[in-house]
């Protein structure tokens, strides 16, 4: 895909940043809104969408761009993480009194906040265990990449059944006050969760940021991911990467459920499963190992499903995500921001 | 007691063997190099030091112990680092970050290491925060020689450093290898530039189709018209 | 205890896994022999399912159907039941071969070059795109009505009490022809240039063969035999919509079959199905949550998980390559 690079050599030659590529596409959104080409309202609910996305898809890059692999349970882990929460919510915070909802703005009350905290760590322990006792039994092995994949469809199967098991298949809910959605100018409105979304996204992102510009171990996955055989050599404790590589990646998988499970306001076993594609399309997108790519991928992922109901059955937007997906394969496998092989 | 000693080593990848009964010695403060033709088992004789690659026979003794099966992580913390000969450093980190990755081992602050390694490459210190993706390949190979340098180590492991440079580079890291050998650190030392890499050595071996062909002092090597039809090309 | 009735349920439970069988034949020709890794087979297995059924459903009533086109013309249009004795059983599952192998075209086309782990997710895409389709598209398939009354093959030669003995025989015809079909191809000189592709892909690259061709004819060779797995199974349960092909029924279960039976080796395939179905039968009668189908679906993730890490090559396997100990 030529053009991109195109774009991109002129792009270095007239020293645009990455602001200026923001400020560009922004410009475009507002101008196609004013022409009544797309709805301003569906881009921004594309966003919402986006951060839970991305929130999925920056996990799922850290464990492809380290481990070199698909993480195809990724998406049961949200299903997990969402329905703990569930769990901590329907037993002991209620048993506790604590019940709650409608916390300021928002439909849900703050014993969800508490609960999130403890869903993330066990995803991430439970992300670690299962690498000791699976994963890292197939790589002492040889094994390749391919069945390291299948064996985490496995896991994810698994993982499925057991939600499935504890918790039925019927729709759940968290506890939640209904709200009116906020009326935005340029006739758009948005669900009353959307600040608490997106806020807890873009959080979450800069501390993966941080995270990874400056701390040892950050800046040791970033090497881990760009050499994996010079990592080694340099005396970097990978199987202490590989440990924080899955502990970040449940934890933001995790984070994505319970976001998921507040936007749509309903749970079900199959939640994390149905967002693999739109997950994976994002990650593609942003050229995998790369967490920024993963964010931008995941806006450009939710943006194009939102804006295509205008024009396609609605029922249709996995198939958009798809679509993206299968495009970026064919014409430029190493994404928008991948630049290396 | 020589501070590493590779004895009678045979190894492979799979079903391949490519080392066979190699054997071969490095004492404290010397520089040897291995030379040969492409695919005489060099590059492997490395790994396998590293434990990136296990033998299936013979042994390697460093510092009086022995290494063999010993994990890579375990070795580069005792005393070795190795440099390899492509993709030797983080294309996507900066130069500081490179040398902290260097360091990574180490507990603690790694800022003092880096200022004195920098002090022996100079070119680098104004671009350390630019990615090392960006620098030029002689650049690139200083970097991958100062990261190695960050843990003090006893014995630096070399593979091909001047291979694709140009001739002005080759020179100039050549006289880095001798700078820092002369503060007292071992040496060993892959070259196919062979001539200028024997002229510097004290000691060198001749590796061919995974075999010990003959080893000497270096000048002695240099001086052998055998090893200069074989070995040293034109 | 009914000697007779456990005799009718162990056919019936033969009946399906023999078609299960089928679908794991088919995939080991994608996995096994081209190292295609497709998590799509439910969209192979509804393809198979709708052709077979489209052409050989009655249209249903009136008040069933909602701008239903295919099904009010279909049989009679084609003349499919004129053909003699029930001749338009061979018909549809022709059709449905037929069908999923011009489908399997494109799909191939698009994910074959892609490396192994990008064309798992594609394939999962795919299939739920084809899922989507016959979901919203109600003039092809009557979307979440389904198709109804798909005609028994012979039916009026046996009772219905022992059709499934009937049907149990026509199943194992199906399923030894498609599987010395398998055995001749993989033998024939065009078997060798695969598992050649198989075992280096790059020298058989520099010998000259086109690579992409040969795999999609295995793609398409694996889809139409998925294809007609659909079909027997639409004129088995008689009933399809698109809730049938759930990924668990569809997909995971036969991934299951062909890791435990062997991936690569066709009896391999075949005996996985019916020791995985056996399992899946077994825990019917184990008592409380045991036969629960959640249950089951933890079960055969764990089966998958396990027939990797404990015995990889399957009960039967050919030891696919998989540790290289690269330099």
């Amino acid at each position: 895909m030529d053009i991109l690079s195109k774009i991109k050599l002129l792009g270095n030659r007239i020293k645009l940043t990455p602001i200026h590529y923001f400020l560009l596409v922004v410009m475009v959104i507002i101008i196609l809104s004013f022409l009544s080409v797309i709805k301003l309202e569906l881009v921004v609910n594309g966003l919402i969408m986006g951060s839970i996305i991305a929130m999925g898809s920056m996990g799922l890059t850290l464990v492809y761009g380290n481990l070199k692999f698909a993480h195809i349970a990724h998406g049961d882990f949200m299903t997990l993480a969402a329905y703990i929460v569930l769990f901590i919510l329907m037993v002991p915070l209620h048993s506790m009194g604590l019940q709650s909802t409608g916390l300021g703005p928002f439909t849900f009350g703050y014993p969800l906040l508490l609960a999130l905290p403890f869903a993330v760590l066990i995803a991430a322990l439970a992300a670690i265990t299962l690498d000791v006792v699976i994963y890292r039994r197939l790589r002492d092995r040889g094994s390749s990449t391919v069945i390291i994949a299948m064996c985490s469809l496995g896991v994810a199967i698994a993982l499925r059944g057991i939600v499935q098991v504890i918790w039925g298949g019927d729709i759940e809910q968290y506890p939640r006050l209904s709200k009116l959605y906020y009326q935005l100018p340029m006739d758009v409105r948005i669900p009353p969760d959307a600040i608490f979304i997106t806020g807890v996204a873009l959080i979450s992102t800069f501390f993966l940021h941080l995270f990874l510009t400056k701390s040892k171990i950050g800046k040791a996955m970033r090497a881990t991911a760009d050499n994996t055989e010079l990592a080694r050599v340099t005396g970097i404790n990978t199987n202490l990467v590989t440990m924080w590589t899955w502990a970040l990646s449940a934890g933001f998988a995790a984070i994505a459920g319970v976001l998921l499970a507040v936007f749509q306001a309903q749970l079900l076993p199959s939640m994390g499963w149905s967002f693999l594609i739109p997950l994976f399309a994002a990650v593609i997108l942003g050229g995998i190992g790369n967490p920024y790519g993963a964010f931008l991928g995941a806006m450009i992922v939710g943006v194009s499903g939102e804006v295509s109901t205008q024009w396609i059955n609605p029922s249709y937007k996995p198939v958009i995500a798809f679509a993206i997906l299968a495009i970026m394969l064919l014409m430029r496998p190493q994404g928008i921001l991948g630049g290396k092989d | 007691m020589n501070l590493l000693n590779i004895a009678k080593i045979t190894a492979g990848y799979g079903d391949t063997e490519i080392l066979h009964k190699v054997s071969l010695n490095i004492d404290k403060r010397e520089l040897v190099t291995v030379v040969g033709p492409n695919g005489s088992g060099k590059s492997t004789l490395m790994k396998t030091i590293l434990g990136i690659v296990k033998p299936t026979k013979g042994n390697i003794t460093f510092q009086g112990e022995s290494i063999a099966g010993t994990p890579t992580q375990e070795i580069v913390r005792n005393g070795i680092s190795y440099v390899p000969q492509a993709y030797n450093v983080f294309t996507s980190l900066s130069i500081i970050e490179n040398l902290e990755m260097g360091a990574f081992i180490n507990s603690g602050d790694p800022s003092k290491k880096i200022s004195e390694v920098l002090e022996l490459f100079p070119d680098l210190v104004d671009k350390r925060k630019v990615k090392a993706g960006y620098l030029s390949g002689g650049q690139r190979q200083m970097l991958a020689l100062a990261r190695a340098l960050m843990l003090n180590p006893a014995i630096l492991l070399l593979d091909e450093p001047t291979a694709g440079l140009a001739p002005m580079m080759i020179e100039a890291v050549f006289e880095k290898i001798q700078l820092i050998n002369s503060s007292g650190m071992a040496i060993l030392l892959i070259e196919q530039n062979a001539r200028e890499a024997l002229k510097i050595s004290n000691r060198a071996y001749v590796l061919a189709a995974g075999h010990n062909q003959l080893d000497g002092k270096g000048k002695d090597l240099l001086n052998n018209p055998e090893v200069a039809r074989l070995y040293l090309g034109g | 205890m009914d000697i007779l009735g456990i005799i009718d349920y162990t056919v019936g439970w033969a009946v399906v896994a023999g078609i299960y069988a089928v679908f794991s034949l088919g995939l080991n020709v994608h996995w096994g022999f081209t190292g295609l890794f497709n998590i799509g087979i439910a969209g192979f297995f509804a393809v198979g399912a709708y052709t077979s059924a489209l052409i050989t459903t009655p249209p249903p009533k009136e008040e069933l159907f909602e701008d239903f086109i295919f099904g009010g013309n279909l049989p009679e249009l084609l003349g499919v039941f004129n053909l003699g004795i029930d001749l338009w059983f061979l018909l549809a599952i022709l059709a449905a071969a037929i069908a999923a192998g011009i489908i399997a075209i494109p799909i191939g086309l698009l994910t074959i070059r892609l490396k192994e782990d990008y064309l798992a997710i594609t394939t999962l895409g795919v299939a739920e795109a084809i899922r989507l389709i016959f979901l919203n598209e109600k003039w092809l398939s009557n979307g979440s009505r389904g198709l109804y009354n798909i005609p028994k093959f012979l039916g009026d030669w046996v009772s219905p009490a022992n059709y499934n003995y009937l049907y149990l025989v026509v199943i194992f015809v199906v399923l030894g022809t498609l599987y010395l079909i398998v055995k001749r191809a993989i033998n024939s000189p065009w078997g060798r240039v695969l598992k050649s592709i198989r075992e280096d892909e790059m020298t058989a690259q520099a010998n000259g063969k086109n690579i992409l061709s040969f795999k999609l004819q295995a793609f398409i060779l694996g889809a139409a035999i998925m294809g007609i797995g659909g079909a027997l199974y639409a004129h088995n349960i008689r009933f399809i919509s698109p809730i049938t092909f759930d990924p668990l029924y569809a997909t995971f279960v036969i991934w299951a079959m062909l890791m435990v039976g062997g991936s690569g080796n066709n009896k391999g395939a075949i005996l996985g199905a019916f020791v995985v179905w056996g399992i899946w039968a077994g825990t019917a009668f184990l008592p409380g949550f045991f036969s629960d189908p959640s249950t089951r679906l933890f079960m055969i993730g764990v089966l998958i998980v396990a027939a990797i890490l404990l015995k990889p090559g399957g009960i039967m396997g050919e030891e696919r390559k998989i540790s290289e100990n690269k330099p």
